[in-house]
């Protein structure tokens, strides 16, 4: 799968299904589901006429990726050219919503479909999610947010790292990495539509502010904190996306001055996401047969990946076979 | 012949309508309502100024009517409109049949003009009559919710504010805009606050003027300078050839080759640090060491505001040729800066007088000053000063006859210009009359460059007399008409130029 798939998975995933778009669900509908989401608690959905369905919930977590970032512009010293390695670990979830009580019997154990009153039946879809990713961006007190629930990052993941054999590009040009390190933005570019003049041009699309690393080793900074997510895709972190990057950093003057980026994270993400679902195939994991999903146990509750994932299968006037 | 025939077309054409006369009461009228409102007057009110024969009662019935027309809901959207255009961002779409209708009763003016915190800062400067620096003062907006589906790939209020205000809601509209405000949110930030300044500061003009890696903020100083300050940002370097510096909308874009040369390519030919090369050239320091420190205070933001403020400088050659450098500890302080500098007021001066009066009527630098002083003693209040301006006779006359520039006016003042340039392969003989269209058009655009800019021609202007200069001016506009009477530079020259 080309990595824009991926990303316009995560974007139908962060905005609701996008075929119902055309067509927005008649209020006055039948019939409602009753979704039961008790923290510890099986996740349920539940219809008026006894129909029942479960979750199922399956993850996989890639080795560490790491992905080749070279240092091209440089207003803090003088030296550019180096190259660096930003290190991620992705947790990728494939979710399917399976009837457990259904009059059809040959339905109990299949995927719910779902499309909104008013539709004719091509417009069915499967209340299942296989675009799910994440990242260990999430630390300590300070919740990464790119919008509600943010379940692009997760606390049981590694936390991101940069790793580099030399730092003198850095304010300073200290030869080793420092205790810490505070970038005041770290914003990706791309080509983008300008919403004003609806030219195609470069243009920064988002990223993150107040963004703070520390040191692990002489060669590796950890990112600790991020004060917020920015982004006009509003999708996934931008931070880590884009072929061009930047970072805003001070000088000990206390001048601003600007580290320009170039990566290919989007390559490297792409053969992860892709690798991660061909070990889920060669494992022959059928998700039909995993135990049902406990609501919360994906994360900390308010940032429950699954919460997030689904909730655009239960509006109002859904209908369901 | 032909070329004779041609110059007397466009003389006529400069040179109509002939009456200096002042206008009529009707012609008057409308002219007023059509500049406050952008519509025609109805009927009813040519009756009753028809009714009225005392002068002071119709100089009464005119202070009336600018007050009615300036508080109508028209010139409020117009306002929008007219800034919209001045800042180059995106005009609201409108029904303009409905708009325009001649009846009053059916006439529906623009709903949902305010539709996001730049274009109802636009609608409070008319609406609440309040002083024009606000434009780049304002601690105070109005935030307006988006429509998820249909906005998406652009940033909306709220996510633009929240980073520096953490206790804003999200967007309020939902995916299919079923929710909405009934009212805009308003957020206040300190009158010393650092992180916004007005218009520099809203999610539309961050967007239209956009920053990348390379560019690092310099497109968002370039249109502080050109829209604040009437600084052209001409580029010092050529563009290409094949391209018009018309044709290219941004400085940026223009010096750099435009769409020709991508920012990467520009990203993989500046090897050397970018600040050292701009800094070593002295074609690109002439632009960059304006824009580079402006840049600076907007380093920071990307798509949305950043809580940390970025330190940078106003720095620019003032029109009396004094350099001008004051630390600035935000973007905040920035707009601050620019209100105070007269460079600002003698051009908003011009754009109020281009809006309000007519590109037909000329502005002295006298009457510009006077108006600069005017505006001063009004607190530069938008609609106060709107309102004395179309009380001052101009607005009410005839635009002027165009006076005639033969090539004997200018044939003196160009043996000045080969006093330096002494003729041959890249420079002309000037005196001689006969100059090849680039070199018109390069003189044009020296001419009329800033007195601060160093590329500015002639070197001695402050040694010329202002009608000498002006007359070079107008030869030039008028086609730079040759000893032998044909039209060396056509309007479709001059127009491609512009």
């Amino acid at each position: 799968m080309q990595m824009n798939k991926v990303l316009t998975g995560l974007v139908l995933f962060a905005f609701g299904a996008v075929a119902v778009a055309d067509d927005p669900p008649v209020p006055a509908a039948p019939p409602v589901a009753t979704v039961t989401k008790v923290p510890g608690q099986a996740f349920k959905m539940a219809l008026a006429d006894g129909r029942e369905a479960s979750l199922k919930v399956f993850s996989l977590d890639s080795p560490m990726v790491p992905t080749n970032i070279k240092v091209i512009d440089n207003t803090c010293t003088d030296w550019q050219g180096m190259t660096c390695q930003y290190k991620m670990k992705f947790r990728r979830f494939w979710i399917d919503l399976v009837w457990s009580k259904n009059p059809d019997a040959s339905r109990v154990g299949q995927i719910v479909e779902y499309k909104s009153n008013g539709q004719d039946d091509k417009s069915f879809q499967k209340a299942e999610s296989v675009n799910g990713l994440q990242t260990g961006l999430y630390a300590g007190d300070k919740i990464p947010k790119i919008s509600d629930g943010a379940p692009a990052y997760s606390e049981r993941l590694p936390l991101n790292e940069l790793s580099c054999d030399d730092y003198r590009w850095l304010p300073g040009a200290p030869t080793e990495a420092p205790d810490t390190l505070h970038t005041s933005r770290w914003d990706s570019e791309d080509n983008i539509k300008n919403a004003e003049t609806g030219v195609m041009e470069n243009r920064t699309e988002g990223g993150a502010y107040g963004v703070d690393l520390k040191k692990i080793d002489a060669k590796t900074l950890q990112i600790t904190r991020i004060n917020s997510f920015t982004g006009i895709l509003r999708t996934f972190p931008v931070l880590i996306l884009g072929a061009n990057q930047s970072l805003t950093l001070t000088k000990p003057s206390g001048d601003i001055c600007q580290v320009g980026l170039s990566a290919n994270f989007q390559g490297d993400l792409t053969v992860t996401y892709n690798g991660l679902e061909q070990k889920r195939q060669d494992l022959k994991v059928d998700l039909k047969t995993l135990p049902d999903y406990v609501y919360g146990s994906d994360e900390l509750l308010d940032m429950s990946f699954v919460k997030f994932e689904v909730g655009t299968w239960f509006f109002d006037g859904m209908v369901y076979r | 012949m032909k070329s004779l025939i041609f110059l007397a077309a466009i003389l006529l054409s400069l040179a109509s309508p002939a009456s200096p006369t002042d206008l009529s009461n009707a012609g008057h009228l409308r002219k007023l309502s059509l500049h406050l409102r952008g519509v025609t007057p109805v009927p009813a009110e040519y009756a009753e100024l028809q009714k009225l024969q005392k002068d002071t009662d119709i100089a009464a019935f005119f202070q009336r009517k600018a007050d009615e027309y300036l508080n109508s809901a028209q010139a409020r959207d117009r306002m929008v409109f007219r800034l919209s255009e001045k800042f180059q961002v995106e005009t609201p779409a409108i029904d303009m049949n409905a708009y325009l209708s001649t009846d009053v009763s059916q006439r529906k003016y623009v709903t949902g003009i305010r539709q996001d915190s730049i274009s109802d800062l636009f609608y409070r400067i008319s609406s609440q009559n309040l002083s024009w620096d606000y434009l780049l003062t304002g601690k105070d907006y109005n935030l307006y919710p988006k429509n998820a589906f249909f906005d998406f790939g652009d940033i909306n209020d709220f996510d633009f504010f929240r980073t520096v205000k953490p206790d804003l809601p999200e967007n309020p509209s939902d995916f299919f805009l079923e929710t909405t405000l009934a009212d805009p949110m308003g957020v206040h930030f300190a009158a010393d606050d650092l992180t916004v300044s007005g218009v520099l500061t809203t999610p539309r003009f961050l967007s239209r003027y956009n920053t990348t890696n390379v560019n690092k903020n310099r497109r968002r100083a370039a249109a502080v300078f050109r829209i604040f300050m009437c600084d052209p940002m001409f580029p010092i370097i050529p563009p290409p050839p094949d391209k018009k510096t018309a044709d290219l909308p941004n400085a940026f874009d223009d010096i750099h080759g435009g769409a020709t040369v991508t920012e990467q390519q520009l990203t993989a030919a500046m090897q050397v640090s970018s600040d050292a090369r701009h800094g070593a050239d002295p074609n690109c320091a002439a632009c960059h060491v304006k824009l580079d420190p402006m840049g600076r205070t907007f380093q920071n933001i990307g798509v949305a505001l950043n809580p940390e403020p970025a330190r940078g400088a106003l720095h620019f050659t003032k029109s009396d040729g004094t350099i001008f450098d004051q630390g600035l500890s935000g973007i905040g302080e920035l707009g601050g800066q620019v209100a105070k500098q007269s460079e600002y007021l003698n051009c908003q001066i011009k754009w109020f007088w281009k809006e309000f009066i007519g590109v037909d009527v000329a502005l002295s630098t006298d009457r510009e000053n006077q108006l600069v002083e005017q505006f001063n003693k009004l607190s530069r209040k938008t609609n106060d000063f709107i309102k004395f301006l179309v009380s001052q006779p101009e607005f009410t006359k005839e635009p002027a006859k165009i006076q005639i520039i033969s090539f004997d006016r200018v044939r003196p003042l160009l043996q000045r210009c080969d006093s330096c340039h002494s003729g041959g392969v890249d420079v002309p003989a000037f005196a001689g009359g006969v100059i090849d269209k680039t070199t018109l058009l390069k003189m044009r655009h020296r001419v009329n460059l800033p007195d601060s800019d160093h590329h500015r021609m002639p070197r001695d202007w402050a040694r010329w007399d202002p009608k000498d200069l002006d007359a070079v001016k107008q030869w030039i506009e008028q086609g730079a008409v040759s000893p032998s009477g044909s039209i060396q530079l056509s309007p479709n020259d001059l127009a491609g130029a512009k």
